[in-house]
C-alpha cells in the first residue's frame, strides 16, 4: 500500500519537476534584466558599458557569478577607484556558508580598483561563495579597466585534485580485480580514505545540487571547481559505462560513515516491511528539485545530511535527522543511501535507464 | 521503531526544503521592488552645519 502511494506520489513530483524547470528558465533570467534596466532606465545614470553604469564620478556595476546554491547577483559601487560598497542583492547560499563571508564582503570596502584581487583568498568553509564574491569584483574590474579576467580558463590543480584523481583509479582498479580478499582489502581502503578526504578533509560529496546545477544550466565555474568535476564525471562516467554505481559503493564519504557504523554496530540485515520505502529517495529528490529548478536556484535542493555534517554546519532540523540515521542503523546496513538519499536515487534511475535501453 | 524513524526523517527533509525556499522567498525579495540606495557616508555640508552650529550658540546666549 504505502510503496504504491509513494510511486504515485513520485511520479506526479517528477512531473511537476520537469514542469518547474521550463517555467524556471522563463522567469528566472528576468530578474537580473529588471535589476539592470533600473539603471538603463534612470536619467541620473549614464550607461559606461554593458553592466557598469555611471553618476558623476560614481560608477555603479551589476554582476553575477555562480556560488555553490546558485547564482549570486551583487551591486558594486566606486567612486575614484576606490570600492565603497559591495551589495549583495541576490544568493541562495547555505546561510552558514554565506554568514561566514560577511567580513570577506566588508574586506572591499576601500580598496583600490586593480589593487591585486587575485591574490585575495578564498574563505576556508566557505570556498565557492566567496570565490563566486571575488570573481564579480574582479568583473568590475575587466569591464571597468577594460583588461582581461585574471582567473579565466585557469585550472586550479592541487593535491586535492591528485588525491581524488587517486581514489577514482583505485575504484576502477577495485572494479576490474576478480580476488575477493584483494577486492576486499581494496574497498577498505577506499572507504576509508574517501572518509578522511572528500569527508572530513575537502567536503566535497556529491550532492542534488550539482545535478540542479546541470539542469539549471548553471553549472559551477569548470576551472576553479575541478574536484566537484572530477567526482562528478566518474559518477556519471561509472552508472553509463559499467553495470555498476561504483561512486556510492566505493567513493561516497557518507557510505563510508555508515559502512563504519555498520561494523560497529553490526545491525539485522533483513527488515522484510521496509522494502515498502524504496522508492522514498526519488519522491524526495523530486520534491527538492521543485523550488530549486522553478527559482533557477540549485541550493535550494540541497537536503543530503552529508553536505554539512563533516564540517558542522547543518540546520537542526537535519542534525535530527541525522540522529534518526545514526538509530536506523541499528537496525539496517547504510539506512541512508536505501531510503533517503537522492545522489543516489539518480545514479540508480540513470544506471536502470540504462540498462533498460541496453536490453532494447 | 525503523518504520517510524524513517517517516520521521522523510518528514524533517520535507520541512527543512520547505523552509529553504521560504527562507530564499524571504531574503531575495522581486528585485522589481529594490529600489538602490547610494552609499550615503560624503562629506556632510559643511555650511549647513555652520549656520545649525551659530543656531545653537545663539539659543544657548
Amino acid at each position: 500500500m504505502i510503496k504504491r502511494i509513494i510511486l504515485n506520489a513520485s511520479k506526479i513530483v517528477w512531473a511537476l519537476a520537469a514542469i518547474s524547470l521550463f517555467v524556471g528558465f522563463f522567469i528566472g533570467n528576468q530578474k537580473d534584466k529588471n535589476l539592470k534596466e533600473q539603471f538603463i532606465n534612470s536619467a541620473d545614470y549614464k550607461p559606461l558599458t554593458e553592466n557598469v553604469f555611471q553618476k558623476d564620478s560614481l560608477f555603479i556595476g551589476v554582476f553575477s557569478a555562480q556560488g555553490y546554491g546558485g547564482e549570486i547577483t551583487a551591486i558594486v559601487e566606486v567612486q575614484d577607484s576606490l570600492i565603497q560598497k559591495v551589495e549583495i542583492v541576490k544568493q541562495s547560499e547555505t546561510l552558514v556558508y554565506f554568514e561566514k563571508c560577511k567580513d570577506f564582503i566588508l574586506s572591499f570596502t576601500g580598496k583600490k580598483l586593480g589593487s591585486n584581487t587575485q591574490l585575495v583568498d578564498a574563505v576556508s568553509g566557505a570556498t565557492i561563495t566567496s570565490a563566486a564574491i571575488l570573481e564579480i569584483i574582479q568583473k568590475f574590474e575587466c569591464e571597468y579597466l577594460s583588461t582581461s579576467h585574471p582567473s579565466k580558463n585557469k585550472i586550479h590543480l592541487s593535491l586535492s585534485s591528485a588525491l581524488i584523481t587517486l581514489l577514482i583509479c583505485l575504484s576502477i582498479l577495485a572494479y576490474f580485480i576478480q580476488k575477493e580478499k584483494l577486492k576486499k582489502a581494496l574497498r577498505f581502503i577506499l572507504l576509508f580514505s574517501s572518509l578522511l578526504i572528500l569527508g572530513f578533509w575537502l567536503n566535497t560529496p556529491l550532492t542534488i545540487a550539482n545535478f540542479a546545477q546541470l539542469l539549471t544550466f548553471k553549472p559551477l565555474p569548470l576551472f576553479s571547481n575541478i574536484d566537484i568535476y572530477l567526482i562528478l564525471i566518474y559518477a556519471l562516467v561509472s552508472v553509463i559505462f559499467t553495470k555498476r554505481n561504483s561512486y556510492c559503493k566505493n567513493i561516497c564519504p557518507f557510505g563510508a560513515f555508515q559502512d563504519c557504523a555498520a561494523y560497529l554496530l553490526k545491525p539485522k540485515s533483513k527488515i522484510s516491511n521496509l522494502s515498502q520505502f524504496n522508492q522514498l529517495p526519488l519522491l524526495l529528490c523530486g520534491l527538492a528539485l521543485i523550488p530549486a529548478l522553478l527559482f533557477q536556484a540549485p541550493g535550494l535542493s540541497l537536503y543530503e545530511i552529508y553536505s554539512g555534517i563533516f564540517d558542522f554546519t547543518l540546520s537542526l532540523g537535519l542534525y535530527a535527522a541525522f540522529i534518526l540515521t545514526i538509530l536506523l542503523m541499528l537496525f539496517v546496513k547504510r539506512p541512508w543511501c536505501r531510503f533517503l538519499c537522492p545522489t543516489g536515487a539518480v545514479l540508480n534511475q540513470i544506471l536502470k535507464l540504462k540498462n533498460k535501453l541496453w536490453l532494447k | 521503531m525503523a518504520y517510524i524513524s524513517i517517516s520521521l526523517i522523510a518528514c524533517l527533509i520535507i520541512l527543512t526544503v520547505c523552509l529553504n525556499t521560504h527562507n530564499y522567498l524571504k531574503k531575495n525579495e522581486p528585485i522589481e521592488k529594490i529600489t538602490y540606495k547610494e552609499h550615503n557616508d560624503s562629506i556632510p555640508d559643511l555650511d549647513s552645519l555652520w549656520q545649525q552650529t551659530e543656531f545653537m550658540e545663539t539659543v544657548i546666549d
